[in-house]
Formats: structure tokens, C-alpha cells, sequence
């Protein structure tokens, strides 16, 4: 069912104990804050200009940061059960379109459309868990082909055109500046963010997901109720992507078939880089980190270079491959050194 | 016999860090007869074995010959050669392909132009090759579609290839009949017969001695890694086999009887598995009860029947009067406790700390002010830690890091925390030192006295004689036995497991 795991083994320091909170920000665990701090000194001496105004920042914050960020920490949470959601970005399509066509074509007001796009990605979710634990289709395999799906619905349901003519008070719900310059999408973040932070490493349940992802058998064995938690895994982010869908549209002001699209790379890329962050495995605020450094380094490129279209391909693409590539050293250099170890105590255990 | 010896080897020992597997062992194989090799678990019949096909290297100081020829054991290299074949257990056939795309697998196809593969030189040399052992099956089919024995029949054959000439060499049979019915065995015997007769010598591990006297010429009983004797199996009988393999010196674990187990906590009525049939139990508090039984017995799987951690055909299991569903959840919620065989697969989660493993049934207790406290779940766990005698007793250590008999440890650390009223245990020493396996002895005797009852599933006899009051001994699915009080040893369980 969630074969895919063994992608995921999150890797952990070589010291066969877990450390302490102060040695998280070491520069083997969080490499990121050190790759930003680069990045930024580099920015600072290339196009300083630019790069010391208000603006630059305040736009990566409010245009490009919270919505990709949003999907990302949602796919945290089926990534840690060991199941992976490719059905995201159509989700995000869906619930998109489904919103913006009840509220312009049909006249809803704003919240009965809302609700209906976040059943509709509600229900995404429960299709994707019936398929993942009681068929038994692999995640992979199942969530792509819902995602499809739900792409032709949202092409279907859009003819294909944008929706255009979206209210200003649905357009206010994600752009209204609020906090210190910050947009409202950037508070929806932080709350999502902190609940699903809440969930994963100060409840139960966060221990019994990654239980689950970690050796599904075992925890089954333990008690845990392994399917029940990848159903839940999936529903909630099929939610979260729902959301997403929602918010995006209304920065945008137009419903569009294809807003999840470029969303997936995004997602994908931050929650692995983010793995490889702070804890060893997929945590919340590793993922939500990854995906303010990169996009902020695309922003400096962007800048320096005068804007080019192919720089969240190759930056997202790179850093996925990165990510992962890292946590597959990390995993056998542990496995190398808890080897050596054993030999030593094998040595002195037979003089 | 005045053929030089198929194989000959001497004086090999093998030392594990803690444990010597064999000591001093030797093993002559002649040309044209079948070696039957016997001994209980443990006893250093695999290692032996596994020095010989070369995945283990001997200790300094052992000798070796295959055909008159030096075989170098202690350098590693030695067991690797075209005239050793080991056929394990598992055969390693690929069961989509057909037998001739097996036999063809290990040496590479024959081709011609373009790479093209010569499918009729295929399929001929196949057929030749399985007519030598007997073998007359349709060789178009996936393997996985043939029986067991055919099955086995493809694997002799290509362990044999290459052969052809003098048919000289060794073949070794590692349990080869474990999971095979009565008929099938008959048609892997014909087949090792077959290559007897063109002069090749074979040795044969089993643990099933009707087998030995079936097939087997000469033998070798090890026990604790020693040769206790050899000989020529026309010299044997049932019960003189039996008593070289358990030996007379059975290691005292320290007996304790608990006679006064109280009322009933579990009853199980007409259990049936994939192999387990209509099995009836009453476990009482305060009881320990021990499953034996050879692999296929369906002692394998009660452990998983009563935990519901596979489905049962039918039946039914109920605690203190509660039934108990077949989910692992529920089973847990109901009483249930499963410290299960393979550790590593389905006893842990090995990159996380002991901590997290051993307190991953019951994290309710531990929150406090709506989060899981680390302050409470550190406390707890080092509690346990220290009951069960963990070392070293850091909770913040990573699971994979400790010892086999420390992980153990663990396990059950996690289950008695949960304060079941049935503990159920399969293989509960396996892959433990004997230091840890007095210590869980000791816990699973003190679990009993504390009230709850206890079922040991274990392939040690000598284990189910000293740990439990009763013994129940199932064969081919059924329960045959059950042994108690002055009918209880290890003996007495191996004779009714082999009979």
C-alpha cells in the first residue's frame, strides 16, 4: 500500500541518540538558514539596491510565499504516513473553479461557494483514501489519477476560459493587508501552519503518523490504527489544498483551470528539503522555511537577472533532487557509522 | 569406501561476538550417499552450512577438502566454487517466468544474431536437464503456477547445472521439505535419489526425522556447535536420533510452576488460520502456556490469529468474557498484548528512540495541559527501563542501536505497560544473548505471578519446558499434545513435534 515508504526514511544524526533542541540549528541540521544567510549576502553585495528595499521582501511575502507554502505544509502530512498526494494540484484546480464559477456564473454569495469548493476537495480526499487503504492501489498511482481527473473537471467546468468578475470582497479574503503590510493569505498560513505544527509534534496522532510512515507493519502491531490515519492523511491534505485553491484564486482575482499546476513542483520540493531540516524527517516549519529561502533566492536571481520565467522550474526541480539526495547520504553514512560502532563493541566484547 | 570423500571437512569453529556457533566440527561426505545433518535450532547446523557456501567465514585453523581438492573456508573464497550448490529453503526461483527462463537465469541465455535468444536450444537443453532428475512437467508455465515439488525440481536442476559431465560434486538441501506436503516430498526424493546414483554426495538438513530414515545414508547431530555423533543412519533408531539431538544435559532456566492459576482470561473456541485447525484454549490468570510446533504447524501463526493482526477462517477469541476482534487495535483495547517474532519488521520502529517505541500503545496517559508531555513520557519510560533491566537504560537512544536482547527488552517493556491481561509472545528469545534471555525469563515469569496470562509460541523446546506450565504441541495444524507437570521436556515435545 505505501511501498513508497522506503523513499522516506528521514535521516537522523549519526549519534544513535536524538539531540537536544539547541543542536538543531547545527549546520548538518539546518542547512537551510545557512544557505539563506548565503543567499542573502550575496544578494546584498550583487544588487544592493534592490535587494535592502522593503519591497523586494514584502513582495515574495505577499505575491509569491503563502500560497505555495500553504500546500506545502498540508502534503506534510500524508509525506509522514508514508503516502504520497499527487492529487494536490489538481485539488487546488478544483476547488478554484468550483468557487469562483458558483460565485460568478451561478451568483452565489461568497461563503456557500467556499464551503461547496472545500467539500468538493473534502470528498477528493475521501475518494483518495478509499482507493489508498481499502483497495489498496498504491498512493502514488491513486492520487495521480484523481488528480487528473479532477484537472479535466475544473477544464470542463471553466470552458476552458478564466472566470473573471470575482467580487472584491472574495478578492479582499486573501488580499486584505492586515498585519504590518502582511496580506491575509500570510495569516491563513501562519494558522494552518501552527495547527498542523500542533498536531504533528505536541499530539498523539503526530506520533502514530509517523509511526505509520516509519514501518507501517509495526505500528500496526502496536495498536496504532495505521489505515485509519492515511485516510485522515489524505483528507486533510485535499482540505488544505482545497483551501489553497480558494486563496490563490481570490489574490488572483480570476478562477483559473490551471491554478494548481505550478503548485505541485513547489510542494514537493519544500516538504523534502524541508525533512532534511531541524528534525530528520517532515516537520511543519523545516517545510515552511524551505519555501520562504528559495522563493526569496528566486526573487535576488530574479531581480539581479531581470526576471526569467524558467528560474522556479530549475531552482524547485534542483532542490527537490538535493533534498532528497542528502537524506539518502545522510540515511548510509548512520547506517555506516551504527556499523562501525558495532564492530568496535564486537571487538572489546571478544578480547 | 575407497572413493575419495565428496567432501571432507575438519576442525571448523565459528565465533560470533558472545557466542560460539561451532566448535570444532566435522563433516565427511561421501560420493553416491546422502548426509543427513540434524540438531536442534541453534545448534550451528546453518552456520555450518552457510561457512560452506562461503556467506561465513571459519574461524583460524579449519580444514577442508571437495574432491581431494584444498577449499579454503577461513580466507572466504573457499565455499565459492561451481561444484558447491545450496538449495535453500525459499529455492530463489522467479515465479512470473517458466522453468526454462529459471534454469537459463543463473548462466545467461544462448544467443545468436542480433542477441536473438535461441528459444528451441532453450527449451531442449531444459527438457534434457529436468529428465535427468525425473522432472516431467509442462517448462512453458510461470514456475509459480507449478506445485511445491515442482517447484523444488527446477531449483535442483539448476543448482545442477554444469554438472553434466561427471556428476560429480555437492548438493546441499537446506530444509528443503519444510513447507511441502507428504506427496511432494516423495517427488523431491525420487529426483535426490536420481543424483545420488550418478555419484554426487548430498547433505540433508531437516528437522523432520521420518525424512532422515527415509532418504539419508550417513548422519551428523550437532549440538551447541559440537559433533555429538556421526554414523551410518542403518544404526539408528527413532528414539536413540531423538536423544542425540536433545542431549541429556538440558540447561536448568530455573523452573517455576505457577499452580495456582486462577479463573479463566482467555478463551479461544474452534480457531482456524491458513494452517491452524479448529483450536480450542482457556488460559487462565497467572498461567503460562507454551505453543510448539515445527514451521507449517500453524504454531507460526497463532500469534497473529489471537491478535487479530491476521484474519481467522473462523472462530472466535474472547477476553474475560469479551470478544476480541480481529484488528489489532481492538485486540490491544481488549487486553491483548503481541510481542511478535522478527523484531526488527514487526516489533519496532528502529530509527526511532526507545522512548517513542515504547510508549507508542498509550500516549493518553502522557498528555497533560493538551500536549503530549515529554516530561511525563520520559518519566514513564525510564520507569520501564528500569523494570525490565534495559541496557543502557538512555530512552533517548535510537531502538536499532542496542542489542538484540535489550530491543527485546523493550518490546516487552511496551506491552506490560499497557497492563494486559493476556500477554502473547512468538519467539520471544530470538536473536537474544543468553544474559537477556534469563532477564526475559524473568519477566515473563514475574507477568504471570503479577496476574496475567501468558502464551509463549517458540521453536526451542528446551525454552517451552522451563518457561511454562503446559505445553500444548500442534502438528500439521492440529493440537496432538499437551504436556504437563513430569510429562513436560524438551524431549517429550520434540517427539511429539516429529512424530
Amino acid at each position: 500500500m505505501t511501498a513508497d515508504a522506503v523513499e522516506l526514511v528521514p535521516a537522523h544524526g549519526s549519534t544513535g541518540t536524538r539531540r537536544s533542541s539547541l543542536s538543531r540549528l547545527a549546520p548538518s541540521r539546518a542547512s537551510i538558514v545557512y544557505i539563506y544567510a548565503a543567499g542573502f549576502l550575496l544578494f546584498a553585495i550583487w544588487i544592493p539596491d534592490l535587494w535592502f528595499s522593503w519591497v523586494t521582501h514584502k513582495s515574495v511575502l505577499n505575491i509569491s510565499f503563502a500560497v505555495p507554502a500553504i500546500v506545502a505544509v498540508g502534503l506534510v502530512v500524508p509525506l509522514l504516513t508514508g503516502a504520497f498526494d499527487l492529487s494536490i494540484a489538481g485539488v487546488m484546480s478544483a476547488s478554484a473553479i468550483t468557487s469562483s464559477w458558483l460565485i460568478v456564473d451561478k451568483g452565489w454569495s461568497i461563503y456557500p461557494a467556499i464551503g461547496v469548493a472545500m467539500i468538493v476537495s473534502l470528498l477528493a480526499g475521501v475518494v483518495n483514501g478509499v482507493l489508498v487503504v481499502k483497495v489498496g492501489i498504491n498512493s502514488f498511482i491513486a492520487t495521480l489519477g484523481i488528480g487528473a481527473v479532477l484537472n479535466a473537471y475544473a477544464e470542463w467546468r471553466s470552458g476552458g476560459l478564466q472566470i473573471t468578475g470575482l467580487p472584491n470582497d472574495f478578492k479582499d479574503l486573501a488580499r486584505k493587508e492586515i498585519l504590518f503590510g502582511a496580506q491575509a493569505k500570510v495569516i491563513y498560513l501562519i494558522v494552518i501552519a501552527f495547527v498542523l505544527w500542533y498536531i504533528i509534534e505536541h499530539t498523539p496522532i503526530g506520533r502514530y503518523l509517523q509511526a505509520t510512515g516509519d514501518n507501517q507493519d509495526a505500528a500496526r502491531l502496536a495498536g496504532v490504527q495505521t489505515n485509519r490515519y492515511i485516510f485522515a492523511a489524505l483528507m486533510t491534505s485535499a482540505f488544505v489544498a482545497g483551501i489553497a485553491g480558494v486563496i490563490q484564486t481570490a489574490g488572483v482575482g480570476a478562477g483559473n483551470a490551471n491554478t494548481g499546476g505550478p503548485f505541485l513542483l513547489s510542494a514537493f520540493a519544500a516538504a523534502f528539503l524541508g525533512s532534511t531540516q531541524f528534525k530528520g524527517r517532515f516537520n511543519v516549519w523545516g517545510t515552511v522555511a524551505a519555501v520562504w529561502v528559495l522563493l526569496s533566492l528566486v526573487k535576488g536571481v530574479e531581480l539581479a537577472l531581470q526576471s526569467y520565467r524558467w528560474l522556479n522550474q530549475l531552482f524547485f526541480g534542483t532542490a527537490l533532487i538535493v533534498a532528497v539526495g542528502m537524506s539518502k547520504l545522510l540515511v548510509r553514512r548512520t547506517v555506516r557509522l551504527a556499523g562501525r560502532r558495532r564492530q568496535r563493541d564486537a571487538a572489546e566484547a571478544t578480547p | 569406501m575407497i572413493a575419495t570423500a565428496v567432501l571432507n571437512v575438519e576442525k571448523v569453529s565459528k565465533t560470533f561476538p558472545g557466542q560460539i556457533a561451532l566448535d570444532h566440527a566435522s563433516l565427511v561426505v561421501n560420493p553416491g550417499r546422502v548426509h543427513a545433518l540434524v540438531g536442534q535450532n541453534g545448534s550451528g547446523k546453518s552456520t555450518l552450512i552457510k561457512i560452506l557456501a562461503g556467506y561465513h567465514r571459519a574461524d583460524d585453523g579449519a580444514k577442508a577438502s571437495l574432491l581431494g581438492k584444498e577449499l579454503d573456508l577461513v580466507g572466504g573464497t573457499g565455499g565459492v566454487t561451481e561444484r558447491i550448490h545450496v538449495m535453500h529453503q525459499d529455492l530463489g526461483l522467479v515465479n512470473s517466468l517458466n522453468s526454462v527462463e529459471n534454469l537459463a537465469l543463473g548462466r545467461g541465455f544462448h544467443t545468436g544474431f542480433l542477441g536473438r535468444v535461441r528459444w528451441k536450444d532453450e527449451n531442449a537443453r531444459a527438457k534434457v536437464h529436468l529428465a535427468t532428475i525425473g522432472a516431467n512437467f509442462d517448462t512453458r508455465i510461470p514456475v509459480g503456477t507449478l506445485t511445491p515439488s515442482e517447484r523444488s525440481l527446477v531449483a535442483l536442476a539448476r543448482a545442477l547445472e554444469g554438472w553434466d559431465d561427471d556428476g560429480g560434486g555437492l548438493l546441499i538441501l537446506d530444509e528443503p521439505t519444510a513447507a511441502m506436503a507428504r506427496l511432494d516430498v516423495t517427488h523431491l526424493f525420487e529426483a535426490v535419489r536420481r543424483i545420488r546414483s550418478r555419484g554426487a554426495g548430498v547433505v540433508f538438513v531437516s528437522h523432520r526425522l521420518d525424512e532422515v530414515f527415509e532418504i539419508a545414508d550417513d548422519f551428523t547431530v550437532l549440538r551447541d556447535g559440537k559433533v555429538v555423533a556421526s554414523g551410518a543412519v542403518a544404526d539408528l533408531t527413532h528414539e536413540s536420533l531423538i536423544e542425540l539431538i536433545v542431549g541429556r544435559a538440558i540447561a536448568d532456566i530455573g523452573t517455576t510452576t505457577h499452580e495456582h492459576a486462577g479463573e479463566p482470561v482467555m478463551e479461544v473456541r474452534n480457531l482456524w488460520g491458513a494452517q491452524l485447525e479448529a483450536l480450542d484454549l482457556t488460559v487462565r490468570a497467572g498461567e503460562i502456556v507454551g505453543f510448539a510446533g515445527l514451521v507449517g504447524s500453524g504454531r507460526d501463526e497463532l500469534p497473529n490469529l489471537l491478535f487479530g493482526a491476521t484474519n481467522r477462517a473462523a472462530g472466535s477469541v474472547s477476553i474475560k468474557g469479551n470478544p476480541v476482534p480481529a484488528d489489532p487495535h481492538l485486540a490491544m483495547c481488549a487486553g491483548m498484548a503481541l510481542v511478535p517474532a522478527e523484531r526488527k519488521r514487526f516489533g519496532s520502529i528502529g530509527h526511532q528512540t526507545i522512548r517513542e517505541n515504547v510508549s507508542l500503545p498509550r500516549l493518553r496517559p502522557l498528555m497533560s495541559r493538551g500536549r503530549l508531555s515529554r516530561r511525563l513520557e520520559r518519566a514513564d519510560v525510564a520507569k520501564w527501563a528500569d523494570r525490565v533491566e534495559l541496557r543502557p537504560a538512555e530512552p533517548e537512544r535510537l531502538f536499532e542501536t542496542l542489542s538484540g536482547g535489550n530491543q527485546q527488552k523493550a518490546v516487552i517493556a511496551r506491552w506490560l505497560r499497557t497492563s494486559p491481561s493476556v500477554l502473547v509472545l512468538d519467539e520471544p528469545t530470538q536473536g537474544v544473548d543468553v544474559g537477556a534471555k534469563s532477564t526475559i525469563y524473568g519477566l515473563i515469569g514475574q507477568a504471570a505471578t503479577e496476574g496475567m496470562g501468558v502464551v509463549v509460541c517458540s521453536s526451542e523446546s528446551e525454552e517451552l519446558a522451563a518457561v511454562c506450565d503446559r505445553v500444548i504441541v500442534l502438528r500439521n495444524g492440529r493440537a496432538v499434545a499437551e504436556l504437563h507437570g513430569s510429562s513436560l521436556s524438551a524431549e517429550s515435545i520434540v517427539q511429539q513435534m516429529l512424530r
